[in-house]
């Protein structure tokens, strides 16, 4: 497979991984990292879900450091 | 608790800085705003289709896939340069504050734009053969060594994924969730963008389209975008050069009747942040420079309602507390005055964001603040 | 532009949600015209100043039919009573090798879309099965024509794919449709010569590499951009074949002895 070929998978594959994250961030993590989210509509929700498939890392992360460390205080100020 | 009864309105209709999220803040300037923005990428594809078919009519018209792909192309590439002129004019002049003002929207309909020329590429020129249309499109061949043979797409490809990514976390959900700094660091990947969108170009339709006007736009863009930045950036950089030593306690910052009431100064100390410094009737406050939102420059707006209002996008400030009047979270840190005389002292050290800070009240005989 | 309001001698503050100041209403009546004069001139600028993808038809609609003698190699093709060749292909980025196959030498009635460029012609194969048949006309078949010897050529030019350059995508050749004419050829379309001389564009050879009108590996990766061929031209009654070998055909580099134009 050619260097591109395999550069279109890791893209495949970092997209794939993306969505998963992406519905659990959408359904458990935002809503309690950021009060303002909880009141938000459905439709609305959705519009974030495209933007944690592309930063899927940075949104693992904060959760996790979220979930050791107590939720969400850093935002809700 | 009167100066917020305006701010408690505008909140109750979403207008002003995030309580809850809606799907677009609307208001009346951002709908004129996108109207206008609407109507003028219309006009651009309109006229583009158009005139393509008044060049080439009949037998040697083009198709008209290819003519979209490349109105669309063209638009996008328009309307990132305004989106990349607008802020280093913003420091040129405040009349550009309406353009700014919504400037992530211009970035979306960019983006959007884009996309269509990316769809319909991989439609068009990918699709409907033995091979699935996006690896056909950017791994047709690979002939790194060439010019001629270099697959230009993969450019293409790399730019629309950092605006898809711009794109998705435009809303300010993202800005409280990654912190204003980390989605600014994120938004700067437009500067990459805009590289990799040139060499794009390069590698791709300039290489088949053979008329001198399209190498020589491109590169009037590239120095108009590459002009204005380096003027702008060039220019902060000196004033933060002439920037007060900040090496003791206190520093003087000019005096008292330089600064003009309901207006923002802004203080630049040498390796550090600078301070928006803000005379409200008789008192002198001092507050971070950035704005929390996107890191606006706080000193250059003003104060309207009795809140320091951020000229980028009316994010609102105490002058006395660095925090956003309720129902808002936004805080900036929070400088202490004082007043010695008719010079009026800034201790160059930040509290922290929120922190309460009396005003530095100012002498009687010293009310006239002229600018 | 004055940016003072008279009011309270501050300067006119622009934010957002409140009303828009004198100075800055002003500046946005006079911007926005201005910014839709650029763009419509950009526009029109960007626009105007496309190639000409060249003259060619391509028949949309209606199917058409055609009858004569269907030939399986060089290329698919079909030899008309008025003895005009027509290249046979398929729908969307394939070729019809394998619908054709049964019928080499054999007179056919063929139904699909007319694409014709200059002296080259091509019908795009309807879906339907029998869109190939055996004529029941009566009429005899024609004998395959001799090519001939050629002659030695060497040319500048492009390799493009048969079925966009003669008209199904215009334009059908240069770096933006290189992926395209890639995917075209691999999928058993025909490979023709455009050469960057306008006289040789009549001619519109098909590229045989060791005797077969296909491209692959590093040959099918040069399709698309600009080349140097060497090889035998042969031609006769409207065919045109340019025979040449892997080792012939060679990325043009400018310090060509010819200049591309």
């Amino acid at each position: 497979m050619s260097a591109i070929g395999v550069l279109l998978w890791v893209i495949a594959a970092y997209y794939a991984v993306g969505v998963l994250v992406a519905i659990r961030f959408v359904l458990v993590v935002a809503p309690r990292a950021d009060p303002a989210y909880r009141g938000a509509p459905w439709r609305v929700r959705l519009l974030f879900f495209p933007g944690a498939v592309a930063v899927w890392p940075v949104t693992f992360r904060i959760a996790r450091f979220a979930g050791k460390d107590g939720m969400g205080d850093e935002h809700e100020s | 608790m009167r100066e917020y009864r305006r701010l408690a309105r505008l909140a109750c209709k979403g207008q002003a800085m995030t309580n809850s999220y809606t799907w677009v803040q609307w208001n009346s300037h951002k709908k004129r705003y996108d109207t206008v923005l609407a109507a003028c990428c219309l006009l651009y594809i309109i006229v583009f289709v158009g005139m393509s078919y008044v060049v080439h009519q009949g037998e040697h018209a083009l198709s008209i896939m290819v003519v979209l792909i490349r109105a669309f192309s063209t638009l996008a590439i328009v309307l990132l340069h305004i989106i990349l002129c607008i802020g280093p004019m913003s420091r040129f002049t405040s009349l550009v504050s309406p353009l700014l003002y919504n400037r992530r929207h211009l970035g979306v309909t960019m983006f959007v734009a884009a996309l269509i020329h990316s769809g319909l590429v991989i439609l068009y020129y990918g699709g409907f053969g033995i091979r699935a249309p996006l690896p056909a499109v950017v791994d047709g061949y690979a002939s790194f060594a060439t010019i001629s043979g270099f697959p230009f797409e993969i450019f293409g490809l790399a730019a629309l994924l950092i605006l898809f990514t711009m794109a998705a976390t435009s809303h300010d959900f993202w800005l409280a969730f990654l912190s204003a700094r980390s989605w600014k660091i994120l938004h700067m990947m437009i500067y990459p963008c805009y590289g990799l969108i040139v060499l794009h170009v390069f590698f791709g339709i300039l290489q088949s389209e053979q008329h001198p006007l399209y190498g020589r736009m491109m590169i009037l863009g590239v120095g108009l975008v590459t002009t204005l930045h380096l003027v702008a950036g060039l220019a902060e950089r000196k004033r933060d050069a002439q920037g007060l030593a900040a090496d003791s306690n206190w520093v003087d910052i000019g005096e008292v009747t330089n600064f003009q009431e309901g207006c923002g100064a802004v203080i630049c100390l040498r390796d550090q942040e600078r301070v928006a410094v803000f005379r409200h009737g008789d008192g002198l406050s001092a507050l971070s420079n950035v704005c929390a939102h996107q890191g606006g420059p706080l000193g250059e707006g003003q104060i309207v309602d009795g809140c320091v209002t951020c000229p980028w996008h009316g994010y609102q400030y105490l002058p006395g507390n660095g925090q956003s009047p309720p129902p808002y979270h936004e805080k900036v840190p929070t400088y202490e005055l004082r007043i010695d005389g008719t010079r009026v002292m800034l201790n160059p050290v930040p509290n922290e964001p929120g922190l309460a800070v009396k005003a530095a009240l100012i002498p009687a005989g010293n009310e006239t603040g002229d600018a | 532009m004055n940016l003072s309001s008279p009011e309270n001698g501050k300067p006119d503050f622009y934010v957002g949600y409140l009303p828009t100041p004198p100075s800055h209403r002003r500046f946005l009546l006079l911007m926005i015209p201005a910014l839709c004069i650029a763009l419509v001139l950009v526009a029109m600028a960007l626009a105007g100043r496309q190639r000409d993808p060249g003259a060619t038809l391509v028949q949309s609609g209606e199917i058409e039919s055609w009858s004569g003698t269907v030939f399986v190699d060089p290329y698919p093709m079909i030899i008309t009573d008025d003895n005009t060749i027509h290249l046979v292909m398929g729908i969307g980025k394939f070729g019809v090798r394998d619908r054709v196959d049964e019928f080499d030498g054999v007179r056919c009635t063929v139904e699909g879309w007319r694409l014709m460029r200059s002296d080259r012609r091509g019908i795009q194969l309807a879906l339907e099965p029998d869109a190939i048949r055996r004529d029941q006309s009566g009429k005899d078949a024609v004998s395959k024509p001799d090519l001939g010897v050629g002659e030695p050529v060497r040319l500048i030019g492009e390799i493009v794919d048969g079925k966009c350059f003669i008209g199904a995508m215009k334009p059908g050749d240069g770096k933006a449709h290189k992926a395209c004419a890639i995917l075209c050829i691999d999928g058993g379309l025909p490979p023709l010569f455009a050469s960057i001389k306008p006289d040789d564009f009549e001619t519109l050879p098909l590229v045989r590499v060791n005797g077969k009108a296909e491209l692959t590996g590093g040959l099918l990766r040069l399709a698309g951009e600009p080349v140097v061929v060497e090889g035998i031209l042969r031609s006769v009654g409207g065919l045109a074949v340019l025979d040449t070998t892997p080792e012939q055909v060679r990325r043009w580099v400018p310090s060509d002895d010819e200049s591309r134009s």
